[in-house]
């Protein structure tokens, strides 16, 4: 099983880097029905402003429904903001297990930068400009068999005070 | 120029530029039409032009008093391109600064928001009270004895008056009192400000902000237009009808439908008004929280209570939006740069459910992530590419015009799918930017 006697916290962390490495990929490769699957039944995404609950707001505070409704909005409705699409490319670093909250639920911190660009003429206003956003993000993972669900997922946006111009693609 | 003229003051207006303006031919207005040149979103000089008579002669929203609750409390923001300190000195007494030291003109504030009693410059020393005053300057001796007679100090914005927690400064030091500027749209101010049951609203310090590559005026067309939502907002109709609150044809045709309680408003100095009973999207159902509405049958009489319940989005020119659920605030940047403050309120006296119920259906709509306001926000960024084409380079406002009318209030009323609010809001433009601000045109 472990005949390279391995670590356990480095098979840990393996395990936990593969699982975003997934998770990136799938909102790379606009599969978001999957992405929403990686969810737990009382998931939360959080692109916080300030700390503090309501009536602090956030830039994204969503319930689970309410990532299906995003989610929805996205591979269902006529969403301006997302026609066209974006094509991003998100970057997953730093990557460390912070520890167990319970038996079986992770803590994890990395960051992440997306690259994203809007495909379309260069010369309108707002298209085929590549642009970098970038976050410190923490995770609750939810062990699940052998697999990882996400029960929170939260990103610090670096300029998460501060004017930002189209944000509708999935961070 | 004397040492003690005011630092705030605009260069003189020259009389050939206030002739030329008319010669620029951007409004048509008459017969049935009103037409507008794209060259207002797209054009430097125009902008330029903007910022002295229109930035330079209005009202323009720059804080709440909730955002400086306390003595010490600041925060900077802009009129226009010129940055500004808001602040509440120790005699609780607000200020209106210009962010630009006496001596050679650094910013002497570089936060956002926070609480201080004086504001030292990062070049050379100097130091001043958060009223203004001048109160330390480094190796003084460097200086003569009548130095003090030089009367140097954070200047203050010409004028500054609030009304209901709105904080308003003006350029113009010869401009009207606020209450006579806002003697029209005041009532509205009231009527949103009593969706609180104790008359007052309150605000987080969390902002949703916006930055478009785009023209301000798109952003202040937009709020008071009442004809773009059926289109615009088709995916949030859709996921109205998904979560079972609203089926899709409903809410299309009561927006759509005459005869209804559906209006798009006039009103003096360039403000606009759109009203519903029902059918504004994004906008949590007080109607039927029963609980409000008692609070707000209590507070105000029914009568009073059904009208504060009516569905607005309010514009005072040039820059400032009352929203059911916010206060929105524009920048104007460069001409095809803006920003947009969102500042979420919460409604003082009611309950922190009601609130938090409020600001997730607020969330759920606006925001950069937002499932409504990004997509108006990609319109904007559409209307700035295709303002550069010039085959026709008119924009037309002329919707409704041949069925407004005005009301006993003087106010201009038509449909709510109407552009009514969006030609007042031009007319005025006009008439600051042909230099009829209220100062003498005449350099002073
Ligand atoms: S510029 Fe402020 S002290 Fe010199
Ligand atoms: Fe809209």
């Amino acid at each position: 099983m472990n005949p390279l006697e391995i670590p356990a916290e480095i098979l840990t962390l393996m395990s936990v880097k593969s699982f975003l490495y997934k998770e990136a990929r799938l909102l790379d490769e606009h599969l978001l029905d999957a992405w929403l699957a990686l969810f737990t039944d009382d998931g939360e995404y959080i692109l916080p402003i300030k700390d503090g609950p309501p009536p602090e707001p956030a830039i994204i505070r969503d319930s689970r429904a309410r990532i299906e409704e995003r989610v929805y909005r996205l591979t269902h409705t006529l969403a301006y903001a997302q026609l066209p699409k974006s094509r991003t490319q998100h970057e997953v670093t730093n990557v460390e297990v912070l520890g167990w909250s319970s038996p079986n639920e992770l803590s994890v911190a990395c960051n992440q930068t997306v690259h994203e660009l809007r495909p379309g003429n260069p010369f309108q206003v707002g298209l085929a400009n590549p642009r970098s956003l970038h976050a410190r993000c923490r995770y609750q993972l939810l062990l699940n068999g052998t697999d990882w669900r996400i029960r929170s997922k939260r990103c610090d946006l670096l300029n998460r005070e501060y004017p930002i111009y189209n944000l509708t693609f999935i961070f | 120029m004397s040492p003690s003229q005011v630092a705030g003051e605009h260069a003189p207006v020259n009389d050939s530029e206030i002739n030329d303006f008319h010669k620029f031919d951007l409004v048509r207005d008459g017969a049935g039409r009103f037409r507008l040149h794209s060259s207002v979103y797209t054009d430097q000089h125009i902008f330029d032009l903007e910022l002295k008579h229109v930035f330079g002669h209005s009202w323009v929203f720059v804080s709440h008093e909730d955002m400086i609750p306390l003595p010490g409390d600041y925060v900077t923001t802009n009129i226009g391109t010129q940055p500004l300190i808001v602040c509440r000195d120790a005699d609780n007494r607000v200020h209106v600064l210009f962010n630009r030291c006496a001596h050679r003109g650094s910013a002497v504030c570089r936060e956002e928001r926070g609480h201080a009693d004086k504001f030292r410059c990062p070049y050379h020393g100097w130091v001043f009270g958060n009223d203004g005053r001048l109160i330390g300057v480094a190796q003084r001796s460097g200086y003569p004895d009548d130095f003090l007679e030089w009367d140097l100090k954070l200047e203050e914005v010409p004028r500054a008056e609030t009304y209901r927690g709105l904080i308003f400064a003006n350029l113009d030091p010869n401009a009207p009192p606020l209450l006579e500027r806002i003697s029209s749209v005041r009532r509205y101010i009231d009527l949103w400000c009593d969706r609180s049951p104790t008359g007052r609203v309150a605000l987080p310090e969390g902002v949703h902000r916006y930055e478009f590559p785009g023209n301000w005026k798109l952003q202040a067309e937009n709020g008071v237009d009442g004809y773009h939502g059926n289109y615009v907002h088709e995916s949030f109709v859709d996921l109205l009808e998904r979560s079972g609150e609203r089926e899709a044809d409903d809410t299309r045709n009561t927006r759509n439908t005459l005869g209804l309680h559906n209006f798009a408003k006039g009103l003096p100095y360039g403000d606009g008004v759109l009203e519903r009973k029902d059918g504004m999207i994004g906008t949590f159902p007080y109607r039927s929280n029963s609980s409000y509405c008692l609070q707000l049958e209590t507070s105000y009489g029914s009568e009073r209570a059904n009208d504060i319940l009516m569905q607005r989005n309010i514009f005072i020119f040039p820059n400032l939006f009352l929203f059911e659920s916010h206060i929105r605030v524009i920048h104007p940047v460069r001409p095809d740069k803006s920003y947009i403050d969102v500042h979420p309120t919460y409604l003082v006296g009611t309950s922190d459910q009601l609130n938090a119920e409020r600001l997730s259906e607020h969330e759920r709509f606006f925001g950069p992530s937002g499932f409504g306001a990004p997509d108006d926000i990609e319109v904007f960024v559409c209307a700035q590419t295709g303002a550069l084409a010039t085959g026709n380079p008119w924009l037309e406002f002329s919707r409704g015009m041949h069925r407004e009318s005005m009301n006993e209030l003087g106010e201009t009323v038509g449909h709510s799918t109407d552009e009514t609010p969006q030609r007042s809001l031009y007319r005025e433009w006009l008439r600051l930017m042909e230099g009829n601000g209220v100062s003498p045109k005449v350099a002073r």
